[in-house]
C-alpha cells in the first residue's frame, strides 16, 4: 500500500514514542506493527529521519545495537511529542471525516 | 525561525561532520540488512546484493536526505556554481567565445537601447509632459503642413477652444549684451503663461520668478542658469535690476539648471536659447505674420483626437470669420510635444534598435549552439552521473546553473561594453540626439539590459536542461555519446547557420546601403562651395559705418578673398525662416496665392562669396540702392517652376520686402538668376527663393560670409578687434566655418552609418564563429563516418570537399532568406537612404561576396581537422 501524502512523519514519530530505535528497527517496526502495509524503503526513510531531526522532534545518538553494531538511535524530543500528539489529532479528525462521508446514507 | 538558521549555519559550515555522520549511518544500517539476510541463511554475496536492491543506491539515498534538508537549496546553488566555474575554467576557448559573444551582443543593445531611450522614450522634463503638445497651422492651399501662426490666430485659438487649459507661444530673435566683453546671444520671446504651461518654476537657488501677466510685453527677462554663471557669476543681488543690453529689461528670474528647450528644428526654437523675455501677442495684430510656435497643455481627460476635433472646429470658425484665412485654407495639427521634437530622428533610431535586436539574437543563437555542442560533449559525462546516483533534478540544476553562470559573468562583461559604447557613441552623437546624454544608463536601460539577461539564461539553460531530461543513460553509454543528439544537432545547427547567414546578410547589405547613402549626401552639392568659408552674424547694423564699407574693410584683410552678407545663411536653423507668397506680374491673385518662397536680402558680394553659380543675368551692384528701381534674383527652382520655358530675366514680381514700415509687398525686375542654395536640407530643394538687395530690404541679424585663403577660423581674432575698434558694445555671434553647419546636417546619417559598419562587422564576426562552433562539433561527431570514408577509399580533398560543400549549402539557403529579407528592410530603411535605392546592386553585392566568404571561413578549420584525421585511429576510437 502506497504511503498517503504526510502520513510517513506520523509513522516515524509513533514508532519512537515509546523507546528509541535506530533507522533499521524504525523501518521494520512499521512493517510490523501495520501487518506489511507499509514498507519504508531507505530512500525514503532517511530523508525523513534527518529532516524530523532538523526540525528538532528527535533527536539522533549514537549507541551500540542489540548485536553490537554502532547505529543512530533517534528518541523523540519534547518538541517532538507535542508534534506527534498534533499530528494524531489531525489525523483522527481527519479519518473521522472521511468515515462519515464514507457511511453517510 | 531562529533553529531554522541554525540547522542552515550547520548544514553549511558543519557539513563535513554532518556528511561524515550520515555516510557512516547507512553503512551501519546497510550491515544491519546484510545480517538479516545472512541470518536468513543467505551466502554473504548474495545478502550483499539482495541489500544493495533493497537500498536502491547509496549515494541516491544520501542525495534524497540532503535535498530534504534546510539550506541545500543555497549549498546546491553554491556547489553547482563552482562546478560551472570550474567547467568553465577547464575549456577556455568556448568559454572566452561564449563570453565575447553574449558581452558583443547585450553591450551593443544596452548601448542602444540607452539612446533609444533617451532620447525616445525619456519623459521631456516638464510637468506632465504627455499632455504637452504642439500646434502646427497648416495652410494647405500654399502646402505648407508646418507652419507657424500669427498673434491673431494664437489669441483666436486661445478664446475659441474648449480643450485647452492652455496655448503659449514661443518665437526666437537675437540680442546683444553690451559692456566690456559684448556678445550676442539668442532670445526666445514667449507669452507670460509659457512657463507655467510647461510646469516649470524659477530655480529655487535664486530668489526670482517666473513671468506674470502683468509682465506682458514688459522689460522682465529671464536668463538660463548657465549664461547667468557664466556671464554675471551667478550674482543674485542682479535680481530686480536691469542688465547691459540693447533692450530696456528687468532681470525677473533664473531658470532651474535642467531646464531646456526640446523643439523639432524646423521650428526655429533652438535649444540653446540664453535670455527670455515676453511678448504682448495683441500688439502684433498683423494677421499675416507668421512666426510664433504654439504649445498647448490638454485638459485633464481630454484626449488627443478630441483636442484635434475640437482645434479642427476652431478653424472653421476662424476660416468664417477671417475670409483671408478662409482662402489660404487654414487647418491646425495638434502634435505630441516630445513625438514632435524627435519625429525626424525616430526612423534612424527605430532601424537602430532592429539592428541591435538582430545582433543580439544572433549572439543568443551563438552561445546556444555552442552550449548545444558542448551538451552533446558531456553526455557521456551527464549519463554516467546519472548511473551513480544523480537525481536527473540535480542535473538539470547544474545544467541551468551553467547557462546563469555564462550569463551573469556575459553581462556583467555586456554592461561594461554597454558602458564604454555608449560613451563612444556620446563623442560622435549629433546634437538631434542630444538628450540622449540626459538619460545616460539609466534604471530602464539596466532593466532592459536584465531582461535581455534573463532571457539568455533561460536559453541557454534550457535548451541543454530538456535535452538531458530526454537522456537515456543507456543507450548513451552503449553508443557512446552520440546518440540522436548528433542528429538533432546535425539539424538543429543548420537551421542555426542559415539564420546567422541570413541575419548577417541583411546587417550587411542596410550597413553598405547607409554608407553608400552618406557618400552620397557628401557629395551633394548645397548649391554653393562651403569649404573655407567663415560665417558670423551681427545684430542691429554695423557700428560706426555702412554694411558696405564694414565688407571693404573684411575684404582688405590678408587672406580674405570674398566678402559678403545675407539676412538668413542656408543651413543654420536658429533664424525663423524668411518665406512668403509672391505674385508674378500678370498672375491674378487668388492664383498666386500658392506661389510660396524663400526670401532673402543679400549684399551685392553675397553669391560670389558663397561660390553660388549665376547662371542668367547679373549679380546685385552698387547701384541698386535704397530708393532705386526695385530689383530681385531668384534660384533656378522659382524660375523654372513660375517661368517654365522661358527667361526669367526682365520679369516683373511682387514680393514682400523690408521697410521701415515693417513687411511690405513691392514690385521688382528679375535681373538674375542663381542656382537653388539648399537652404533647409541637404537632400531636398524645399522651394524656391528670391533674393533682394539689402539696400533695398535691410534685415536684422545679417550673417557674413568671408571667403579665405587661409583656415578660415584663424580669421576670426582680427575680426573681432575690427568690430570692437569701431564700438565697445558690437558683438558678433556664431562665428563658424561654413562646413559646420554641413557636418550637423549629416551627422545623423554619419552616426547611422558607423552604427550600421559596426553591426554589419559584429554580424560577420558572428557568422563565422557561429559556423565554426557548430561545424567543429558535427565534425567531432562524425570522425567515425569520416574514418570509414576513408578507410573505403575518399581522398583527403574528397572529405574536405564535402565538410565544405556542406557548409556552402547552408550559406546559399541563408543567403537566399537574408536577400529576401533584406529587399524588405531596405524598403524600410527607405527614408534614411538618400540617393541609394533599395536595390542598390553594390550593396547586395557586397553581402553576397561577405556571407558565403565569412562561412567558408567558418568551415574551413573543422574541414581541414576532419581531413587530416587518420582513419585507422579513428575506427579503432569505436
Amino acid at each position: 500500500m502506497d504511503l498517503l501524502q504526510g502520513t510517513l512523519d506520523l509513522l516515524v514519530l509513533r514508532a519512537v514514542e515509546l523507546a528509541p530505535m535506530h533507522g533499521v528497527g524504525i523501518a521494520d517496526r512499521i512493517q510490523q506493527v501495520t501487518r506489511g502495509a507499509f514498507v519504508v524503503k531507505p530512500g525514503s526513510l532517511f530523508p525523513a529521519l534527518r529532516r524530523l531531526e532538523q526540525k528538532g522532534w528527535l533527536e539522533g545518538e549514537w549507541a551500540h545495537s542489540e548485536n553490537n553494531r554502532r547505529a543512530r538511535y533517534y528518541k523523540l524530543t519534547r518538541a517532538g511529542r507535542a508534534q506527534l500528539a498534533e499530528e494524531k489529532r489531525k489525523w483522527y479528525r481527519m479519518t473521522s471525516a472521511m468515515n462519515w462521508m464514507l457511511e453517510s446514507k | 525561525m531562529f533553529r531554522r538558521l541554525t540547522h542552515l549555519f550547520e548544514y553549511l559550515f558543519r557539513r563535513r561532520r554532518l556528511e561524515d555522520d550520515l555516510d557512516e549511518e547507512l553503512r551501519s544500517s546497510f550491515d544491519m540488512i546484510v545480517d538479516r539476510f545472512a541470518a536468513r541463511g543467505m551466502s554473504p554475496a548474495q545478502a550483499r546484493r539482495t541489500a544493495r536492491l533493497e537500498f536502491e543506491g547509496l549515494e541516491q539515498v544520501k542525495e534524497n536526505v540532503r535535498d530534504g534538508l534546510v539550506g541545500s537549496g543555497l549549498q546546491a546553488l553554491l556547489q553547482d556554481t563552482g562546478y560551472a566555474l570550474r567547467g568553465l575554467r577547464r575549456r577556455p576557448s568556448f568559454t572566452v567565445i561564449a563570453l565575447v559573444t553574449l558581452a558583443l551582443g547585450i553591450g551593443v543593445n544596452t548601448a542602444i537601447f540607452s539612446v533609444f531611450y533617451g532620447v525616445l522614450l525619456h519623459p521631456l522634463p516638464y510637468d506632465r509632459p504627455e499632455r504637452l503638445a504642439l500646434i502646427w497651422a497648416s495652410f494647405r492651399t500654399a502646402g505648407n503642413a508646418r507652419a507657424p501662426v500669427s498673434g491673431a490666430i494664437l489669441g483666436e485659438i486661445e478664446r475659441r477652444n474648449r480643450s485647452l487649459a492652455g496655448v503659449a507661444g514661443i518665437w526666437t530673435i537675437t540680442r546683444t549684451f553690451t559692456g566690456d566683453n559684448p556678445e550676442q546671444v539668442k532670445c526666445a520671446r514667449v507669452t507670460t503663461n509659457f512657463f507655467d504651461l510647461l510646469g516649470v518654476r524659477a530655480a529655487p537657488a535664486h530668489k526670482g520668478r517666473t513671468f506674470a501677466k502683468e509682465d506682458n510685453g514688459g522689460p522682465a527677462i529671464m536668463l538660463t542658469d548657465g549664461f547667468f554663471r557664466r556671464r554675471f557669476g551667478g550674482d543674485d543681488r542682479l535680481l530686480g535690476k536691469g542688465l547691459p543690453m540693447d533692450w530696456e529689461n528687468t532681470l525677473v528670474g533664473i531658470l532651474p539648471p535642467d531646464f531646456q528647450l526640446h523643439f523639432a528644428p524646423d521650428s526655429n526654437v533652438p535649444a540653446d536659447v540664453q535670455v527670455f523675455d515676453t511678448f504682448d501677442n495683441r500688439v502684433y495684430e498683423g494677421r499675416k505674420q507668421y512666426y510664433i510656435r504654439v504649445v498647448a497643455r490638454l485638459k485633464p481627460g481630454v484626449s488627443m483626437t478630441e483636442a484635434q476635433r475640437d482645434l479642427d472646429r476652431v478653424a472653421t470658425e476662424i476660416g468664417g470669420a477671417y475670409a483671408e484665412y478662409a482662402t489660404e485654407n487654414l487647418q491646425f495639427t495638434l502634435a505630441g510635444m516630445q513625438a514632435d521634437a524627435v519625429r525626424d530622428v525616430r526612423p534612424a533610431l527605430a532601424a537602430l534598435f532592429a539592428g541591435a535586436a538582430f545582433v543580439l539574437s544572433i549572439c543568443c543563437v551563438n552561445v546556444a549552439s555552442l552550449l548545444l555542442a558542448r551538451a552533446g560533449d558531456r553526455r557521456k559525462e551527464m549519463a554516467v552521473r546519472l548511473s551513480l546516483g544523480a537525481s536527473r533534478s540535480r542535473i538539470v540544476r547544474q545544467l541551468l546553473a551553467e547557462g546563469g553562470v555564462l550569463c551573469l559573468l556575459g553581462g556583467a562583461a555586456g554592461i561594461a561594453v554597454g558602458w564604454a559604447s555608449f560613451r563612444g557613441l556620446l563623442a560622435i552623437r549629433p546634437e538631434r540626439l542630444a538628450r540622449m546624454a540626459d538619460a545616460g544608463l539609466s534604471w530602464p536601460t539596466l532593466a532592459f539590459a536584465a531582461a535581455c539577461l534573463l532571457a539568455a539564461a533561460l536559453l541557454f539553460g534550457f535548451v541543454p536542461a530538456i535535452d538531458s531530461l530526454r537522456l537515456d543513460f543507456v543507450s548513451t553509454l552503449r553508443t557512446g555519446g552520440r546518440g540522436w543528439v548528433g542528429r538533432l544537432h546535425r539539424r538543429a545547427g543548420g537551421t542555426l547557420i542559415i539564420g546567422e547567414i541570413a541575419l548577417g546578410f541583411v546587417l550587411v547589405t542596410c550597413a553598405a546601403l547607409t554608407a553608400r547613402a552618406l557618400s552620397k549626401i557628401e557629395q551633394v552639392r548645397p548649391g554653393f562651395e562651403p569649404r573655407h568659408l567663415l560665417t558670423f552674424q551681427i545684430s542691429n547694423g554695423i557700428p560706426g559705418g555702412t554694411v558696405a564699407d564694414w565688407e571693404a574693410q573684411l575684404a582688405a584683410m590678408p587672406g580674405v578673398e570674398r566678402v559678403g552678407a545675407t539676412s538668413h545663411l542656408p543651413l543654420d536653423t536658429d533664424i525663423p525662416n524668411w518665406y512668403s507668397p509672391y505674385q508674378p506680374e500678370g498672375v491674378d491673385k487668388n492664383q498666386a496665392a500658392t506661389l510660396v518662397s524663400d526670401l532673402r536680402c543679400v549684399t551685392p558680394g553675397y553669391f560670389a562669396a558663397m561660390g553660388a553659380r549665376l547662371l542668367e543675368g547679373r549679380h546685385f551692384d552698387r547701384q541698386d540702392r535704397a530708393g532705386g528701381p526695385q530689383v530681385a534674383i531668384v534660384d533656378e527652382v522659382l524660375a523654372r517652376t513660375t517661368w517654365p520655358g522661358q527667361s526669367a530675366i526682365g520679369k516683373k514680381i511682387v514680393a514682400e520686402h523690408m521697410s521701415e514700415n515693417g513687411f511690405e509687398p513691392r514690385l521688382s525686375v528679375v535681373v538674375g538668376v542663381v542656382e537653388h542654395l539648399h537652404n533647409h536640407s541637404l537632400t531636398k530643394q524645399v522651394r524656391g527663393q528670391i533674393y533682394m538687395p539689402f539696400a533695398q530690404s535691410p534685415r536684422s541679424p545679417l550673417t557674413f560670409v568671408v571667403r579665405a585663403g587661409v583656415d578660415p577660423l584663424s580669421l576670426a581674432p582680427a575680426m573681432r578687434k575690427m568690430l570692437h575698434d569701431r564700438s565697445k558694445t558690437a558683438a558678433m555671434a556664431k562665428v563658424r566655418p561654413m562646413t559646420d553647419y554641413l557636418s550637423r546636417e549629416i551627422s545623423p546619417i554619419t552616426f547611422t552609418a558607423v552604427l550600421a559598419a559596426v553591426f554589419g562587422a559584429l554580424a560577420l564576426l558572428l557568422a563565422v564563429t557561429g559556423v565554426y562552433g557548430v561545424f567543429n562539433y558535427q565534425v567531432s561527431q562524425r570522425r567515425p563516418e569520416m574514418g570509414i570514408r576513408m578507410a573505403l577509399g575518399a581522398h583527403t580533398g574528397d572529405v574536405l570537399r564535402m565538410i565544405l560543400r556542406e557548409v556552402g549549402v547552408l550559406a546559399a539557403a541563408g543567403v537566399l532568406i537574408g536577400a529576401v529579407a533584406a529587399l524588405l528592410a531596405a524598403r524600410w530603411l527607405g527614408a534614411l537612404l538618400y540617393g541609394v535605392g533599395p536595390f542598390d546592386p553594390l550593396s547586395y553585392g557586397l553581402a553576397l561576396l561577405f556571407l558565403p566568404a565569412a562561412a567558408l571561413l567558418g568551415g574551413w578549420r573543422p574541414a581541414g581537422r576532419a581531413a587530416a584525421a587518420n582513419p585507422a585511429e579513428l575506427i579503432r576510437e569505436e
